[in-house]
């Protein structure tokens, strides 16, 4: 195969001179040829070169078979030009001799190259033929063998090469690298060590050679290292991989993450293990750094919600003989409002003061206290022996809580509520348990702050109700399920409709129509009520402009009510110039309707927003009059021009001459009280003449109620008024 | 002390290898006792295992000549083998003597003997690599030196993927090398299958198990599924004796005894 096929098939040009044309009795005879041979070898040409090529060598068989001389060598060549193009198996030998024998004479004949007898030349052929491709063969043979031989010694030469190469490579990483690397036996005995060795552990690599890889671990990492080790060298693992400190004689604490694996000898038998060892001392440092990060709460370095979970994850898990949990949610009463009187600085440093206390609480019983984020605390219990259990750590902490704080001249005095709740850890998750507690703490907030209440399967979920509801509400009132009715204001002196009293109700999707008395509250509570009453005066003006455009002078007052709370929001000056602004519509068609205490401060002044609003010119009405038995003088001070009377003893005056004096009595001093401040009486809940005939016989000035007529929506008030002037007419 | 992943693959002449059979079936003599007496195991089973082989071979030669007509002149032949005869260089410089050709093959013998025959070429050269060391490969020094990826190459991998288990995910191996090979190149590929003579095919599997090479048969749609990528050359996927035969004489009365595909892929 070292000759090209090509060159084997070339003729040289006298050859192919003598014999010019070539007759198609010798191409027929070369096909004959080919087919008998192709497929005893791999012949590298397609079948009419092969012809081609036996072709030529038939015409040159025909003139050696009728030169005068018999040319041995120039058969010999021939035939071994069959095995140069690689017709070398034996048997194409003796069936190419078999086709000579039989027909290379005829040809010859046919062809008029000979005449007379030709056994002995073809002999003498045939012999040389024979002869001539079996050396050729006996040669091929030896030199392809040779070749081979020297294939495979080159192979293992490279092989072994390389195996050198990558012995010097392993060298080379072993000695330069930063890795600590070590060669130990199968007895865990250390054979061989680089030098990173050396400085990973703080030793002179040399040191460490003989010992034991154990060794190198600190005891309590031991075992679990050992189980890793064993698995590795019973074959269960291809590689272990651990984690684990190396205490130095000079205390040091040096992390390692060690790797080992097997290397096996030729039989694939276990010869030794390369253990690499990476300092990750800082690295672990630094994560740890990370993780406190990351699972601190920064202000008041308690843990924050992530590690509260895990921690929560743990105390829930499972364990033998039914484990129980015990959470307690905090929150501080009014925190708010100090950190808008005090500012933000005081605020903080408030709660730093309060989460300390309660960590130190926590700690002494084994429990976790995070910050849930704001003013809300949770104290996380695990293994509690029953709810009776988690009394003195909740009575402690609020104790704690309630002890002063002094911060920056200011003496604080803080409280907080909870809720508590303590289950066993079966059917339950950290999830509903944390909203179960966050219930309890909004029931107990309810119930009236600065106190714990425990977890109350119905009670809860009479609470989570309404919880839930003021929780809708922001989006209810998106989707605009809140509207507006109006009720009548009825005179005593004249029977007109003198002025409307507005009321928002919520139109709700599963609960139907919802009355003021059952979403006000709430929304103080959540603070949604500056957003509702907002949308309450802005509805209002938008009436009243409509009124104004409509009937002119002719258009009712309005009276509102605002919740006390939001009369207070010093935020309530700048909507209530915004609404006014944006509606057009002058204060003075306003009446505020706000509770008598809301108008004073806690020193009994008169709350800022009083005079504001007086400024604008809307008039104030005090809701509830006489139901605080305040001191009702320092009412004169105010631009308070009328009061709200209401309460069931209203109702019962009408049955006079059988009334209860007491009745009389209660009706007769506050409707005097009000007349003696120069302000007119507006009394609610009048459903009968009869009530209301008594009322005006004391002095109420107007009513609202069923007496004074059904409430109506905005669009309706022209016909409501036009109604009222025709019946009094 | 040595690196335990770097240890190079073993030069065992105990064992009989795919290369030096397949030398033996073409007639060749570099071959060694271990490789005759399963070669010859081979032929008392399958009696034609020679014409089968020289025909795969004669496959390869079409397919390169092929190629030849159509312009290409750079061919890079993996799993080559023990050059015995009619190698793809001396097919490609027969007529075009700078064509260039890059051969590859894991076996070391084969590698090494590839050298001796090609020193003093330096249109040819070859690379000892693992058919999936894609990036070796075409990283190599040679590649640089004689393949021009910009240009249209043919890629032979004739009687080659048999010896690639499916766990060796050979589907993938496919994609990245019509991926790097340019438009308008070629893909040589015959295989060898059960389709219709299993039982020969198996004797031919059992064979095999314990040499280097270990046989995987695939059908017609597994193949024609491996080279969806690429468009074939009429007459597609078939017997080898169908591809193109050189004349009507060529044709097998039963081409199925063949037990080998064969196609050449083009990307379009
Ligand atoms: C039967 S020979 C084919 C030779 C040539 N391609 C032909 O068909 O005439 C198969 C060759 O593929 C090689 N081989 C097998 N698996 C291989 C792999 N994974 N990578 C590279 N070569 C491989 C073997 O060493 C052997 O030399």
């Amino acid at each position: 195969m070292n000759d090209t096929s090509s060159e084997a098939r070339g003729s040289t040009p006298e050859e192919s001179a003598v014999v010019p044309e070539r007759d198609s009795r010798v191409a027929e005879f070369a096909r004959g040829w080919a087919r008998v041979v192709i497929g005893t070898s791999y012949v590298p040409m397609g079948r009419p070169e092969l012809w081609e090529f036996l072709e030529e060598r038939t015409e040159r068989l025909l003139r050696a078979l009728a030169a005068d001389s018999f040319d041995a060598g120039n058969v010999n060549e021939l035939a071994a030009d069959l095995v140069r193009v690689h017709l070398v198996d034996p048997l194409a030998l003796r069936r190419t001799l078999e086709l000579l024998g039989s027909r290379l004479p005829g040809l010859a004949r046919e062809l008029g190259l000979v005449h007379g007898d030709t056994a002995e030349r073809m002999n003498e052929l045939l012999a040389s033929f024979g002869e001539g491709f079996a050396a050729a063969v006996k040669r091929r043979v030896l030199a392809d063998q040779d070749l081979v031989q020297r294939a495979v010694r080159d192979a293992r030469d490279g092989a072994e090469e390389a195996l050198r190469a990558s012995e010097a490579r392993f060298r080379a990483v072993f000695n330069s690298s930063a890795l600590g690397i070590a060669i130990v036996g199968l007895d865990g005995l250390v054979q061989e060590v680089n030098e990173s060795m050396g400085t990973i552990f703080r030793t002179d690599a040399s040191e460490l050679l003989g010992c034991h890889v154990l060794e190198l671990c600190d005891p309590e990492y031991r075992e679990s290292f050992r189980d890793e080790q064993d698995a590795l060298l019973a074959e269960v693992y291809e590689r272990f991989m651990v984690e684990v400190p190396f205490t130095t004689d000079d205390e040091t604490l040096v992390w390692t993450q060690v790797s080992g694996a097997l290397v096996r000898d030729a039989d694939g038998e276990p010869e030794y293990q390369v253990v690499l060892y990476a300092d990750i001392t800082d690295l672990r440092l630094l994560n740890e750094r990370l993780n406190t990060q990351a699972t601190t709460d920064p202000l008041t370095g308690l843990a924050n919600r992530t590690r509260l979970n895990t921690g929560m994850d743990k105390a829930l898990a499972p364990g033998a003989g039914g484990r129980r949990v015990g959470i307690c949610y905090f929150d501080l009463d009014g925190f708010k409002t100090i950190n808008d009187s005090l500012g933000h600085p005081i605020g903080d440093e408030l709660l730093r003061s309060v989460a300390l206390r309660m960590k130190e609480v926590a700690e002494q019983r084994g429990a976790l206290a995070a910050r849930m984020g704001g003013d809300e605390f949770v104290l996380l219990v695990p293994d509690t022996d029953g709810p009776g259990g988690m009394v003195p750590l909740v009575e402690r902490t609020l104790e704690e809580v309630r002890r002063p704080v002094r911060i920056g001249g200011h003496e604080l005095k803080a409280s907080a509520s909870a809720g508590v709740v303590e289950q066993p850890v079966a059917g339950t998750d950290a999830q509903l348990l944390l909203r179960e507690a966050d219930i309890t703490l909004y029931r107990a907030k309810e119930e009236g702050k600065a106190q714990w209440v425990l977890y109350d399967a119905e009670r809860n979920s009479a609470a989570r109700r309404r919880f839930e509801l003021s929780a809708t509400m922001p989006a209810a009132l998106d989707n605009n399920e809140f509207f507006v009715e109006y009720h009548p204001v009825r005179s005593l002196d004249d029977d007109h409709v003198v002025a409307v009293h507005a009321e928002p109700r919520w139109d709700h999707p599963d609960l139907g129509e919802l009355a003021p008395e059952r979403f006000v509250e709430l929304a103080e509570n959540t603070g949604m009520i500056t957003r509702l009453s907002d949308w309450l005066l802005r509805q209002v003006c938008e009436h009243a402009r409509g009124w104004l455009r409509g009937l002119g002078e002719r258009a009712p007052v309005v009276a509102v009510d605002l919740s006390g709370r939001y009369f207070r929001d010093p935020d309530l000056v700048n909507d209530f110039r915004s609404i006014l602004a944006d509606s057009g519509v002058t204060a003075d068609r306003l009446r505020l309707g706000v509770p008598e205490d809301a108008l004073f401060d806690e020193v009994g002044d008169p709350v800022d927003t009083v005079d504001i609003v007086r400024e604008f010119g809307a008039g104030l009405a005090v809701r509830d009059f006489g139901s605080h038995y305040t001191d009702t003088r320092r009412l004169r001070e105010l631009p308070v021009t009328s009061v709200h009377i209401a309460g069931d003893y209203l109702a019962r005056i009408a049955e006079w001459p059988e009334s209860d004096p007491l009745d009389e009595h209660l009706a007769d001093s506050v409707i005097n009280a009000a007349r003696l401040l120069g302000m007119s009486v507006v009394a609610g809940g009048v459903d009968t003449r009869r009530q209301a005939e008594r009322l005006r016989e004391k002095g109420v000035h107007a009513v609202r109620g069923r007496h004074a007529g059904e409430p109506f929506s905005a669009g309706e008030v022209e016909q409501v008024l036009a109604d009222s002037l025709e019946g009094s007419g | 002390m040595t690196d335990p992943s770097r240890l190079p693959s073993d030069v065992d002449l105990e064992k009989a290898s795919a290369a030096r059979c397949y030398d033996y079936y073409l007639g060749g003599s570099h071959n060694f006792e271990v490789d005759r007496e399963l070669a010859r195991k081979v032929e008392s089973r399958v009696p034609h295992v020679k014409p089968l082989a020289q025909d795969n071979r004669a496959f390869l030669r079409r397919a390169v000549r092929y190629c030849l007509r159509q312009g290409i002149r750079q061919f890079l032949d993996i799993g080559s083998g023990i050059p015995t005869v009619g190698n793809v260089h001396e097919i490609a410089q027969e007529l075009d003597p700078e064509a260039r050709v890059l051969y590859v093959d894991n076996e070391p013998v084969a590698v090494a003997h590839s050298r001796t025959i090609l020193e003093g070429n330096d249109r040819a050269d070859v690379v000892q690599a693992d058919l999936a060391e894609i990036d070796g490969i075409l990283g190599s020094e040679q590649a640089a030196r004689l393949l021009d990826p910009e240009q249209p190459i043919a890629v032979m991998m004739v009687a080659l993927f048999h010896f690639v288990p499916h766990s060796a995910r050979p589907a993938e191996i496919l994609r990245s090398y019509h991926e790097w090979m340019a438009p308008g190149s070629f893909l040589g590929f015959s295989h060898v299958t059960s389709d219709h003579h299993p039982e020969l095919l198996q004797s031919i599997i059992d064979l095999y198990a314990d040499s280097s090479n270990p046989v995987t048969s695939r059908s017609h749609d597994e193949i024609r599924e491996l080279l969806a990528d690429f468009e074939l050359v009429d007459p597609g996927l078939v017997y080898v004796p169908e591809w193109r035969p050189d004349t009507e004489e060529d044709r097998w009365q039963d081409p199925a005894r063949s037990l080998v595909y064969g196609a050449l892929g083009h990307k379009v």
